[in-house]
This record gives C-alpha cells, sequence and structure tokens, in this order.
C-alpha cells in the first residue's frame, strides 16, 4: 500500500517536470561586415513530460530579434529559435544575449557571439609587459579576411621605447609583427599604427596598444 | 559540445564569468571598474573612479581604459539592467585585447546603485 502510494507520488512529480533542452545554447559566428547580418538557429526539445509553452523571448538589443514557429510544445517535441543579428556599424567582436522564459518562470539563456572581420584582424591588440620583467618580443599576429589580400606598408610606433619588426608569413594574407621594449624598468606606453594597402579603394589603419605596466 | 541544460533563474542567478557588487567590492584584488553605457548616462551617474568604454567610442576610450588597466588588476564591467553593454564590452576585451580576469556586475549599476 505504502510502496503504491510512494509510486503514485513518484509518478506525479516526474508528470509535473517540463523543460527545454537545447542542442547548442551557444553559438559562434565569424562574417565580414558586408554580410551585414547573421542568423543562429537554437534548436531544443521538450526533454519534459508535460507541455511547455514559451511565455516571453527577450533580446539584449535592438539589433537582435527573435522568431519562434509557435508558443507550445509537447513532450518530446523539438523546436527552433531563429535569431538575427544586424551589424549596423558594429565590428570586432560581438555578443548577443537571448533570454527565453516559460509560462512556468523557467528562464533559458541564448548566446550569440559573433567576430564581424575587418579586411585585416589584428590579435592580439594588445601587448604587454610587467615593470621589471624580461623585455623579449611579443608578437602580433595579422590575418587577411577570406579572399582578401592586404599588405603591409609599415608599422609606426608613437614611442621609440618600442621596435618592430614585421615578418610575412604569407604575402598578402598572414604577417607577424615583433614589438619589443628597449627596456621594462618603468611605465611607458606607445600606440603601434599598422599601415596597410587594403582595401583598395580606402586603405585602413589599425592600432596596437604597447604598454609597459 | 552535446546537449546543454541550463538552469532556471531562481537554481542560479549568475552567469558564467558574473559576480555580485556586494563580492566584487570585497576583493582584496585591485579592481578598474568600467562603464559600457552611453557616455550621457555615464556622465550623469557612474560608479566612482570608473572609466568609461562603450562599443560606439571604442577605438577613442581604449586608450584611457589602459591608463587605468594593469595586469594584476580584475576588471569588473557594467551596464544597464537590461541590454548587453556590459556582456559585450567585457566580450571584446577577453577576445580582441586578450585581458584575462574580465567579469560582468551582474545586475549592472542598477544592482549596484542599490547596495
Amino acid at each position: 500500500m505504502i510502496r503504491s502510494l510512494v509510486l503514485v507520488l513518484a509518478s506525479s512529480l516526474v508528470a509535473a517536470h517540463a523543460d527545454l533542452t537545447w542542442d547548442k545554447p551557444i553559438q559562434e559566428f565569424h562574417a565580414v561586415p558586408e554580410d551585414k547580418a547573421i542568423t543562429g538557429r537554437y534548436a531544443f526539445k521538450n526533454t519534459g513530460t508535460t507541455p511547455i509553452s514559451i511565455k516571453r523571448i527577450t533580446t539584449s538589443c535592438g539589433c537582435t530579434s527573435a522568431k519562434l514557429d509557435k508558443k507550445t510544445y509537447a513532450p518530446g517535441e523539438s523546436g527552433e529559435i531563429e535569431v538575427k543579428f544586424v551589424f549596423g556599424g558594429r565590428r570586432g567582436a560581438q555578443r548577443k544575449m537571448v533570454s527565453v522564459t516559460s509560462t512556468e518562470k523557467q528562464e533559458w539563456r541564448l548566446d550569440l557571439r559573433c567576430w564581424i572581420q575587418e579586411p585585416l584582424t589584428v590579435s592580439p591588440s594588445l601587448v604587454f609587459w610587467k615593470v621589471g620583467s624580461q623585455h623579449e618580443g611579443k608578437v602580433v599576429k595579422l590575418t587577411a579576411a577570406p579572399g582578401q589580400s592586404v599588405n603591409i606598408r609599415g608599422v609606426k610606433s608613437s614611442n621609440p621605447m618600442f621596435k618592430t619588426t614585421v615578418d610575412t608569413v604569407e604575402p598578402g594574407r598572414q604577417y607577424a609583427v615583433t614589438v619589443t621594449p628597449n627596456d621594462t624598468t618603468q611605465v611607458v606606453s606607445a600606440e603601434l599604427v599598422i599601415d596597410t594597402d587594403g582595401p583598395q579603394e580606402k586603405p585602413r589603419n589599425y592600432k596596437v596598444f604597447a604598454r609597459v605596466k | 559540445m552535446g546537449l546543454w541544460q541550463l538552469k532556471t533563474r531562481k537554481e542560479a542567478a549568475l552567469e558564467p564569468g558574473e559576480v555580485r557588487a556586494r563580492e566584487a567590492v570585497q576583493w582584496a584584488t585591485d579592481k578598474v571598474w568600467v562603464d559600457a553605457r552611453s557616455r550621457s548616462r555615464f556622465e550623469h551617474r557612474n560608479i566612482p573612479g570608473a572609466v568609461l568604454l562603450n562599443s560606439e567610442e571604442w577605438d577613442e576610450l581604449v586608450p584611457k581604459f589602459l591608463d587605468a588597466w594593469g595586469p594584476d588588476k580584475a576588471v569588473i564591467v557594467y551596464g544597464d539592467r537590461q541590454g548587453d553593454s556590459a556582456q559585450t564590452i567585457a566580450f571584446r576585451l577577453r577576445e580582441e585585447l586578450k585581458i584575462g580576469n574580465v567579469w560582468v556586475l551582474h545586475g549592472g549599476f542598477d544592482e549596484w546603485s542599490r547596495q
């Protein structure tokens, strides 16, 4: 008798459970400004034992919109939220969050990460040394976006305390700039300007920050 | 990555990389507070000592942020309660400048104001 009661209680507890399981709640994209927008598709499944209804989908930015075909999903049923991110003038690493709330007040967060590449990607854009550390050179990698060819015309340092050398890894595609401070005994800073020939119609400069701190 | 179950807000209010204001102020390590909101909101009211660094003026404001930053300092980025300004700036600091020890203030400036 008691065993039956426990079983009934247990099964009712299981029956009360409703939940969504996401395939890829964090999605990453690499794009160029000309793409103008990207769309992420976040697939989910109701892995609970009761229907689940989506009450609200909130995006963290006016540049991001979310679309869902219907509101209620039966146990075992799958669905998909389509998230569109329109770049506007945004460049570089971007992160957009989407919050999904059920009528039962459960909440899930979807994460869209997008790197909107310039013609040339600079990584990292900061090189630093601790005061008193060895003043060995640090390398900044320059990589042209797919389908683009960019040549480095030169690198200028705002402070002669930092020396730079440019190595061509792959002409038009990949370069390595080595930055070396003359010494690291004192706090010093510089801005390095990388002068390029691309894009042809409007060649760009890129900044790298160098610090001894 | 396989299936990944997110927890409800009640079970885990903090997202990865977030910190609560009451915890952050107790950290023994030096901190840089970064205000990721618009200039007008920053100038209206901010956390004392915070530096402004937002997406709109990223290129112009990074040098000033770097003046305040140091390799042994924790960086705590805040925005408004709603919106993704803090998440985006923290992401850019990690991804573009490769700075570690970057945190997002849970609840943003609103939560700090309530402390």
